[in-house]
């Protein structure tokens, strides 16, 4: 007999819901050779110093101990249910909150479930030969951590796939296993996820703005009125939060490398560095475009009905619903979007209704540049005049309004023509690319960093950095 | 509010346990901090009982006591770098935690507070307490229930 809380760490009482377990038996052996075949190269017979969630409590999902990585146990958690909770936003406001799928609303919240679900192990393929690039064994600790994270979601939506949606859901969570990121024929669902994690700098620059679309699509979902989905999203929150860290201290630490070099070196001019084997601030600034450019993507049409019925219907309500200050209806509420008209970029009224991605999308810009802010205390500490900014909001757009358009980071209307003869300068090349893979090797002794990264200032739980955060059998 | 709480304040137990005069200074400086503490929201009263248990927990790396550390911080509570902030902020202006050192590479150091006319660890005295006891440091911190320490 299966010991179902031994093998599936879990809160969803998975010992006595007998259909649950028949489906996840078929599914655990596909997920274990989809996770030998796409998920971290060569990590076998590593072992890993990873934090395991074996529950909610406060004392029980941060459990860090050496785990060999196919053993990881990949848990369903999901935060206590409020017997109190109501419906914070939309038609159905006020109502207690839906234990059981509305049919009229299964098919949408299934296909919401089913493209946040395909995020999950889409990023754990695009990041899977990094390892092999790592520039210590804390980064590759910290890259384990974020996959095996990553494939606990797919976990969550799995198991919502599965007890809430019949046979749909288990053909569903099937497919999950079944497209791959970049693959021709059968890619991931969002095109953003379909794009290759070249090196360890696309893979910070992912964590820090691309993760972070995950962060607010899942606390819009965390509002729903479908609540194992709403309680599924809050835990999934807590882990994400780590990998936004991972991300914002990553990028971090090469920006200080970079200025600890020019420092040094005594240099000012922000396209400088290569000679000293680091990123320079400028090429940074051009990653920074095109993570943040494609990120903003992910938030799909600025005007949308679909954004506006999932609302209307209590599906998906807005970040921070409840802080909000209106009606949680948006009845007669207007919001301001951005379109090109006559070569210049104006400002339309739009229903606030129909605008709820671009309002989600501004949330994230916000959050994004306090985070940029944050970055250029390093220069400013190291006396360095340069500065990160956020491209404009329409620069390399190719959904939503703006798409098409080619405008300027700066917020210039131009013509392909124009637009296209700065390209290099704006966005990363082939040759910058190569540079940054150039810089790439993997450091494999504790307490060693590659050149172009600093070393953070602390380890993981209390360890040394130089603890053995991978154990190589 | 403060002085109400202050009214009902009483530290006998605590003293007891922490080897301390339970007396007016060390029940005022209590009481001020107990005020302090009723004035934050909940977030930032947890994320300082988190702070304190990483701080005063036993440690094999050679820190100097009452620190915890910003990573250890973000990997142990799940709270996103911005909401993290913005609470560090909370607990900064309130007098419960300065943040040390320059971003990226910053450490939280949990604040003494004034009593009488010295210094006292009163969150480390708190941490031992809890332990000893032993009750829940949120129950104090978090939740705001006193009535274990008299």
């Amino acid at each position: 007999m299966i010991d179902y809380t031994e093998k599936i760490p879990n809160n969803v009482e998975l010992a006595s819901d007998k259909t649950l377990q028949r489906a996840l038996e078929k599914w655990q052996p596909a997920f274990q050779g989809w996770w030998s075949d796409m998920g971290p190269a060569g990590t076998k017979d590593l072992q890993v110093y990873l934090r395991t969630a074996i529950s909610v409590d406060r004392d029980g999902w941060a459990n860090f101990g050496y785990v060999k990585m196919p053993d990881y146990r990949w848990g369903i958690f999901l935060v206590p249910r409020d017997d109190n909770r109501k419906i914070a936003f939309g038609d159905h406001m006020g109502e207690p909150v839906w234990q059981e799928v509305p049919g009229e609303y299964r098919s949408t919240l299934r296909r919401i479930i089913v493209t946040q679900g395909d995020t999950e192990p889409a990023s754990v393929e695009q990041q899977r030969l990094l390892g092999r690039t790592a520039p210590s064994l804390y980064d590759m600790r910290n890259l384990f951590q974020v996959n095996v994270e990553e494939g606990r979601h797919l976990w969550a939506m799995v198991y919502l796939l599965q007890r809430y949606f019949g046979r749909d859901g288990r053909e569903e969570a099937e497919r999950l296993l079944e497209r791959r990121s970049g693959h021709a024929d059968n890619p991931r669902i969002l095109g953003a996820f379909n794009e290759e994690t070249r090196h360890w700098l696309a893979f910070f620059m992912f964590t820090f703005f691309t993760d972070r679309d995950g962060k607010f699509q899942l606390a819009s979902l965390a509002e729903s009125g479908f609540d194992p989905l709403s309680r599924t999203c809050r835990f999934m929150l807590t882990e994400e939060a780590h990998h936004m860290f991972v991300g914002e201290s990553g990028v971090a630490r090469a920006i200080q490398r970079t200025c600890e070099v020019m420092k040094e070196h005594g240099l000012s001019d922000p396209s400088e560095g290569r000679q000293f084997g680091v990123v320079p601030l400028s090429l940074l600034q051009k990653f920074v475009n095109f993570h943040y450019s494609v990120t903003l993507d992910l938030y799909g049409s600025d005007v949308s009905s679909n954004a506006a019925s999932y609302y209307t219907t209590g599906v998906k309500g807005r970040y921070e619903e409840t802080k909000q200050g209106d009606d949680h209806k948006l009845v007669g509420a207007e919001y301001p979007v951005l379109e090109v008209e006559n070569g210049q970029l104006v400002e339309k009224k739009v229903p606030a209704l129909n605008a709820l991605n671009a309002k989600l999308r501004d949330d994230y810009v916000d959050e994004i540049q306090a985070g940029v802010n944050r970055w250029n205390r390093i220069p400013e500490q190291n006396g360095i005049s340069f500065r990160l900014t956020l491209p404009h909001v329409g620069f390399h757009r190719k959904i939503g309004t703006l798409a098409g358009q080619f405008i300027s980071p700066d917020g210039k209307v131009m013509t392909e023509a124009e637009w296209n003869a700065h390209r290099d300068e704006w966005l990363p090349s082939a040759e910058d690319h190569k540079y940054v893979e150039s810089l790439m090797g993997q450091v494999l002794e504790p307490g060693k960093f590659a050149n172009w990264i600093a070393p953070p200032a602390r380890g993981i739980n209390s360890q040394p950095i130089d603890f053995e955060y991978v154990r190589f059998n | 509010m403060t002085t109400k709480i202050q009214d009902e304040i009483a530290i006998g137990r605590f003293g007891e346990v922490c080897v301390l005069a339970a007396d007016a200074t060390h029940v005022d400086a209590f009481g001020k901090f107990a005020g302090r503490l009723h004035a934050l929201p909940e977030g930032a009263r947890k994320l300082l009982a988190h702070i304190t248990d990483l701080a005063y927990r036993e440690h094999h790396d050679g820190r100097k006591p009452g620190v915890a550390y910003l990573p250890e911080l973000h990997e142990t509570c799940g709270i996103g770098v911005d909401e993290m902030y913005g609470l560090l902020k909370q607990l900064e202006q309130a007098g419960f935690v300065r943040v040390e050192g320059e971003y990226p590479f910053q450490d939280v150091a949990l604040q003494d507070v004034p009593c009488g006319a010295t210094e006292w660890p009163l969150m480390q005295d708190l941490w031992r307490f809890c332990k000893t006891e032993p009750i829940s440091l949120r129950d104090v911190v978090v939740d705001l229930k006193f009535k274990s320490l008299a």
